[in-house]
């Protein structure tokens, strides 16, 4: 296992979805390598924030702690609420996946460090807003590992990218321009189709159903043109009327695609 | 009347010579036949038109050149004589036959009204080194040498047969053929351009193979293991691969003509 | 830029089963050896079908029955081809290998370590893994994928052809999915699996011997999608279909 492997999986580790074998080894690949391990340290000091702030300074991190803090982050996630402004990522080398992970663990150490220096050490548990804060900042975190996940070359990692950002409890509007691009410009026609579901939860963002329209008209796959008609239809945006109109109407269009196109204009248009 | 005359008096030589017009209707013909005899480990020819063979045996260097000149009219004949010439020479231990003439010059434009070939019959010391050329009108044909060699036709193809030692065999629009008593034990070279490549090794070879062909395959009788930086990708073009353990460098390069390598 | 600098990394090896049948092309078997085990296999082809099999080695194996040109070439006597077909190109960067079939050719045959990963894309070949233990991604215009006895993860489509899989295990983290326009899809699961399935097919049907546990009532609009849960619930898989029958069955 290279240091280039283990620094992509670390977000799944974090996310408790590395599995056994897989786990073992990057965790054995730690044994050998500091670099790789200076990273983790520096995950280690959040995680291991979450637990509780009484814990002592983090030293480089070892096997044993490692686990308990990918045990506390996979507890304390679910609860987080916070957003963070996200630029798009671009391709210089600050937007590589591994990067991005540790800047945004450095500003959450950071601001952990922060925190422990306004607050002594206690033996009482933290307070909720720190631990709001903190996993508010996990899930930009997800939100970024899943954003990075999208423009990986293997579709197979794309569509983890999709699923992971379905699992947000709050996904905010970049992740829906992120799902937007790769319902229209995703190379896999799977990924697509799932980046669709995962817009579903978009549904009052009129300029999101508005793009959904849009990005039906550049179709050419008709599984995803049934499922981008189904979710208008699903959402009542009559916004996809014209495309859908045009669609149905369309003679190079699947047959079962008009149907459905004609079907759907009867649901919309009887909505209101 | 004394067209005949002229002829008359050449058929002697003509026979000699094995006359045959080569390129030309040119009616105006000489013949001459030259012999010199060298002491050398090296041999150097670099001849334009006619063909070069090279026969392993005996110590000495022993040249026996046939020049044939075509002409269309006497006075063209008369200048070809003059303008043309085969020096033959030594120096140091190197055998020099060099065939020149106003084509080797600069902004020659060729025309002329005469063509003058030299065919070459060179018996050789089986260590001799050689470095031959010749462009149009001839092969080369070298037999049972085994010092290294620098081949180049033009025109015209490569035979070598039963040599050893390690060189370069390039033509342009001619076959190459050779047939190793031994292996060669330094990097060697086959090109071809229009035509294809033939080479038989012996059993046992060892070596990193580099060949390409565009139309015609490569072919042997042996196992090759492809080796190389695969970075920028193996196409056909550029194959890389290794036989044995490998070692030594060998090419193979033609573009219209397949490559066939033996080794039994 | 995972490009390992002056690594001799491919090693090809010709099979000398020259003259022994009558082959309408090169024979060329691709063995690669290098100091770390090639993690990704990406094989692109028109018409080529490709056909992956795993063997305990660490080399990556890709033999072609090279291209079926208006001249084939008769094979000297004696000899074999040692060269690649035609538009044929294999190229290794770090750990991926990247093999672009002839255009015009014939079948192309892999034999990779267990544990690859393949990227695996066709006009009108037909694709076949087995035993893989990676991620699979198989994808093909006008043929079929088959896929058997794979452990990890599997994102298939066609649009034309049928999609047949077969799964030892399925990786927790990493979603599974299948699509095809007007083929139909087969694929067999590991009875123990949990997932959360979403099946969606327009004008064929779904059948399923799991127990799966259904979200939302049964009156959802013919060819609209439909979830639910197997043995609780986890990875997630999706079947999707326009004309084509889709099945899940148990291991």
């Amino acid at each position: 296992m290279n240091c280039e492997r283990v620094r992509e999986q670390i977000p799944e580790v974090l996310a408790g979805r590395l599995e056994g074998a897989a786990r073992e080894r990057l965790i054995e690949h730690l044994d050998t390598c500091a670099a790789c391990r200076a990273q983790v340290a520096e995950l280690g000091v959040v995680w291991r924030g979450l637990e509780a702030m009484a814990q002592p300074e983090p030293s480089p991190a070892m096997k044993s702690r490692f686990l308990e803090t990918l045990h506390a982050y996979e507890e304390g996630f679910q609860e987080a609420q916070r957003r963070l402004t996200y630029t798009p990522p671009k391709r210089s080398w600050f937007w590589q996946p591994a990067w991005q992970v540790v800047f945004a663990t450095v500003v959450l150490a950071a601001g952990l460090a922060g925190g422990r220096y306004l607050m002594p050490h206690e033996a009482a548990p933290v307070s909720n807003p720190e631990i709001a804060q903190l996993k508010g900042q996990v899930d930009t975190l997800r939100q970024m590992v899943a954003l990075s996940l999208l423009q990986d070359q293997s579709a197979s990692s794309r569509l983890r990218g999709v699923t992971y950002s379905n699992q947000m409890t709050q996904p905010d509007r970049d992740v829906a321009q992120a799902l937007l691009h790769a319902v229209s410009h995703d190379s896999n026609v799977n990924v697509r189709l799932s980046a669709v579901d995962a817009l579903a939860k978009f549904a009052s963002d009129p300029e999101v159903r508005r793009a959904m329209a849009d990005s039906l008209a550049v179709q050419d796959s008709p599984l995803v043109q049934v499922a981008l008609i189904d979710l208008l239809v699903q959402l009542h945006a009559r916004e996809g009327v014209p495309v859908i109109l045009k669609l149905s109407q369309d003679k190079d269009a699947n047959e079962a695609v008009r149907q459905r196109a004609v079907s759907a204009l009867e649901k919309l248009g009887g909505a209101q | 009347m004394k067209r005949w005359a002229i002829i008359f008096l050449l058929l002697p030589t003509l026979v000699l010579a094995q006359g045959r017009h080569r390129n030309h209707n040119w009616s105006f013909e000489d013949n001459e036949n030259l012999r010199r005899s060298f002491t050398g480990r090296k041999l150097t020819l670099d001849n334009v038109s006619g063909y070069v063979h090279v026969t392993a045996g005996g110590g000495t260097v022993e040249v026996s050149v046939a020049k044939h000149i075509e002409a269309e009219s006497n006075a063209a004949l008369a200048q070809a004589k003059q303008e043309v010439t085969l020096d033959m020479s030594q120096q140091g231990d190197t055998v020099r036959l060099y065939v020149d003439g106003p084509f080797r010059h600069h902004g020659d434009n060729g025309h002329r009204g005469y063509e003058v070939y030299y065919d070459y019959d060179i018996t050789v010391p089986s260590n001799i080194e050689l470095d031959l050329k010749t462009i149009n009108a001839g092969d080369i044909v070298v037999k049972g040498t085994n010092g290294d060699f620098n081949i180049h036709g033009l025109n015209g193809g490569i035979e070598m047969d039963q040599v050893s030692g390690s060189g370069t065999v390039h033509t342009l629009n001619g076959q190459v053929k050779v047939s190793f008593t031994r292996n060669p034990t330094k990097a060697t070279d086959f090109h071809s351009l229009n035509g294809s490549i033939e080479v038989h090794f012996q059993p046992g070879l060892n070596a990193d193979l580099k060949y390409s062909t565009l139309n015609g395959g490569v072919y042997s009788d042996f196992d090759v293991t492809v080796a190389g930086d695969l970075s920028k990708g193996m196409s056909h073009r550029n194959m890389q691969a290794r036989v044995g353990t490998g070692g030594l460098p060998l090419s193979f390069d033609t573009l219209n003509g397949s490559i066939k390598l033996y080794t039994k | 830029m995972k490009r390992y600098l002056g690594l001799a990394a491919l090693i090809l090896t010709v099979a000398a089963t020259a003259g022994a049948q009558e082959t309408s092309g090169p024979r060329v078997v691709v063995p690669s050896s290098n100091a770390s085990q090639p993690r990704l296999v990406k094989v692109t082809t028109v018409n080529a079908s490709i056909s992956v099999h795993t063997h305990t080695g660490t080399e990556v194996i890709v033999e072609s029955e090279g291209g079926r040109n208006r001249r084939p070439e008769r094979t000297p006597e004696g000899l074999h081809r040692i060269d690649l077909p035609r538009d044929m190109t294999v190229t290794q960067e770090g750990d991926v290998i990247n093999v672009k079939g002839p255009i015009n050719g014939g079948p192309i045959s892999l034999t990779v370590p267990v544990n690859v990963s393949l990227q695996l894309k066709s006009v009108s070949g037909s694709i076949h893994v087995d035993g893989v233990h990676g991620e699979v991604d198989a994808s093909t215009t006008n043929a079929s994928v088959e896929v058997t006895n794979v452990s990890g993860t599997i994102v298939a489509d066609t649009t034309n052809g049928s999609i047949r899989a077969s799964m030892d295990q399925v990786d927790a983290s990493k979603p599974i999915s299948f699509s095809s326009v007007n083929g139909s899809i087969h694929v067999t699961l590991p009875s123990t699996l949990k997932a959360n399935v979403k099946v969606r097919t327009m004008n064929g049907s779904a059948w399923s011997d799991f127990e799966m546990k259904m979200n939302g009532g049964l009156n959802l609009p013919r060819g609209g999608a439909i979830t639910g849960t197997i043995n609780g619930g986890g990875v997630e898989a999706s079947f999707t279909t326009l004309n084509g029958r889709i099945e899940i069955r148990k291991k």
